[in-house]
């Protein structure tokens, strides 16, 4: 075991050893996956460019959800009350998606600048929601059809654009598709599917030979 | 022989859709044991009976199709001018996903009508409470209470042997001994006499 663990931050070690730059990335990131119910991000991206050639990175996206205002239905059989009433909700969401990217360059202008095609193939995702309901009567109402707080994960696709200019600077599109499996019946929201609108800083520190 | 064949498929073709309706239960975080306030067509029904979480019987699977246990609105004729409608199911505990019977086996809530009383006035209950001077509440037919009843949500059948869609909220009382809280349905509902 010991040994396991020894070979593994060794690996590692030579790994960052061997890395040559990281970008991070952030701006604004609408959910394709809920047109009507948009859920909106502020996302924040670390690429880590482990070689050379730049030819994969290893991402890891965090989506901050910005909280979203909604109402609910609440009913009661109590007829010294109003039989419905409307409630103001608060909903959120957030996502971790982290996972191996593949960069396929299209052109290189002569200053150096670059347009390549990112696609991640397979990630993994970790979204978790949340709804609240403010000045609820519990006791006496019921809401109908109510969203509840959620974890989910499962596998996901991503591909976008990237274009590195003045050097080190970055603008990329990135569209991230929903989690790969089947939406439970009783959760009100499809997965989230974050399109990123993002401008970011590529840090080398181990310039090319 | 060959339409016997063609017969036989047809017939379990239906019987195994019809066998397809199943009843989901997503916990209320507020009320465990209780299954969700819902209108998704869950078959579910919930309600605590002196604090004990009952549910609806619904078989699970394609077996027992011929004799799904749908809830029943029935139109009781009392033989004078009033005649009075009643809405029933039986009912069970749910433990660790498994139905088991509990202390009472059916509930049904009784509301007075007209002897005109048809299925497009049944239509017109779509978000319409009954408070306790006017529903009836009894428990395995024969203890007899006072209920609560409001109709949500009612979604007629296309057709005159569909089953209706209902989502509503009921509770009640016999007495002091039971006491009926936070019951909710989302059902189809077949009628009768109507």
């Amino acid at each position: 075991m010991r040994k396991i663990f020894l070979l593994t931050a060794a690996l590692f070690i030579s790994f960052i050893l061997k890395s040559q730059s990281v970008s991070i990335s952030t701006g604004i990131a609408p959910d394709a996956n809920n047109p009507g119910n948009t859920f909106w991000f502020v996302p924040v991206e670390l690429q880590w460019h482990p070689f050379i050639d730049e030819k994969f990175s290893f991402v890891m996206d965090y989506d901050f959800g910005l909280s979203k205002k909604s109402t609910g239905e609440a009913y009661t059989t109590n007829s010294s009350l109003p039989g419905h009433v409307q409630l103001n909700e608060r909903l959120g969401t957030n996502l971790l998606t982290f996972g191996v990217s593949l960069n396929i360059k299209l052109f290189q202008a002569k200053n150096k600048n670059l347009a390549e095609l990112s696609l991640m193939p397979l990630g993994c995702s970790f979204q978790r929601f949340k709804a609240s309901f403010k000045n609820f009567d519990q006791k006496n109402y019921e809401i109908l059809n109510q969203d509840v707080n959620r974890n989910s994960n499962g596998l996901i696709m991503a591909f976008g654009l990237r274009y590195r200019f003045d050097k080190n600077k970055i603008i990329s599109i990135n569209l991230q598709t929903p989690l790969l499996k089947s939406r439970k019946h009783d959760f009100n929201y499809q997965y989230a599917a974050p399109a990123r609108f993002m401008f970011g800083y590529q840090l080398k520190y181990k310039m090319n030979k | 022989m060959k339409h016997l064949k063609y017969i036989t498929v047809i017939s379990t073709i239906i019987l195994f859709l019809t066998g397809c309706i199943k009843q989901q239960f997503y916990p209320d975080p507020d009320d465990p044991g209780l299954s969700r306030f819902t209108s998704k067509q869950y078959q579910t029904g919930t309600c605590y009976i002196n604090e004990e979480p009952y549910i609806n019987y619904w078989p699970k699977g394609v077996i027992g199709f011929s004799s799904l246990p749908f809830p029943t609105i029935t139109k009781v004729l009392s033989g004078s001018t009033a005649d009075s409608l009643d809405f029933s199911w039986p009912i069970g505990i749910n433990e660790g996903n498994k139905f088991i019977n509990g202390k009472y086996s059916q509930i049904s809530l009784r509301l007075p009508v007209s002897q005109t009383f048809s299925r497009r006035d049944l239509a017109s209950w779509n978000d319409k409470r009954f408070g306790a001077n006017v529903a009836t509440l009894y428990m395995d037919h024969h203890l007899k209470g006072t209920a609560n009843i409001y109709f949500v949500k009612i979604s007629p059948g296309t057709t005159e042997n569909d089953a209706w869609l209902m989502t509503g909220l009921f509770d009640g009382n016999i007495g002091d001994s039971i006491i009926i809280k936070k019951g909710r349905f989302d059902y189809y509902v077949e009628l009768e006499g109507l």
